[in-house]
């Protein structure tokens, strides 16, 4: 209890930390212009705010590894989790900013910047989609474990599961029904059913 | 998996992402 506890705990408090390091990583590169560059040959004509390369770069990478680590965790222990929420997470954040600037931008007499905007809806759509399957999956895994069959991944969502039990179902009662004819085939063989019992028995199966 | 424990994972998951969060702003401030 206690190793998995810090596992998770320090993997999805890198996560956030990480996602919460990306959206201001680009805000900052947003106040000045949407755009930076640093090192190479090339004379540079808008530098990066100080810092914020490596933030970015290094936010990215380990968000990435530490976002696997805790959905391996959590997937291989079983454990409700809020792993669905992440993609959701990146793009809504992401595109708060896109949007908010692409009404505000800095350092103009206003207006729209549309490069902007379009970005926004994109990024608000990518994230607001899964979010409408995995808000509802994600509160279920934590309120109502009764309806998960035992070995499922935490956050898939139920009519999912549902479809593919429902597939798994009649595999299960072609088994029963060869177990029981192979069983009346047996009675036939001693005796103990003659010919129209064993047909009748085998109708009324079959 | 009893309501105790799946009590448990979500206040030890959402202060994580809480921590996560402010320890996310405090490294930004700090960093540029």
């Amino acid at each position: 209890m206690i190793r998995p506890t810090i596992v998770i705990v320090f993997s999805l408090a890198g996560v956030a930390c990480a996602l919460t390091l990306v959206f201001l990583s680009m805000r900052s590169v947003m106040d000045v212009g949407g755009f930076c560059a640093e090192g190479g040959p090339y004379e540079i004509a808008q530098h990066c705010p100080q810092g914020v390369p490596g933030v970015m770069v290094g936010s990215l990478l380990g968000g990435i590894v530490l976002a696997f680590v805790y959905v391996g965790q959590v997937l291989w222990r079983g454990i409700p989790s809020l792993a669905g929420l992440l993609w959701p997470a990146l793009f809504l954040s992401l595109g708060w900013n896109f949007l908010e600037y692409a009404f505000d931008p800095p350092g103009t007499g206003g207006g729209i910047v549309w490069g902007w905007l379009i970005s926004g809806i994109v990024f608000m759509v990518m994230g607001g989609l899964p979010l409408l399957v995995m808000l509802p999956a994600t509160v279920r895994a934590f309120t109502r474990e009764a309806e998960r069959p035992q070995g499922w991944p935490v956050g898939m969502p139920l009519a999912h599961m549902q479809r593919v039990a429902a597939r798994v179902q009649p595999a299960g009662a072609n088994a029963g029904m060869v177990d029981e004819l192979e069983r009346l085939a047996k009675l036939h063989e001693r005796g103990a059913l003659d010919d129209d019992e064993y047909a009748a028995a085998k109708r009324r199966l079959l | 998996m009893s309501a105790g424990l799946r009590l448990y994972w979500l206040v030890v998951q959402l202060a994580a992402v809480a921590g996560g969060i402010y320890g996310g702003w405090r490294l930004f401030e700090w960093a540029t």
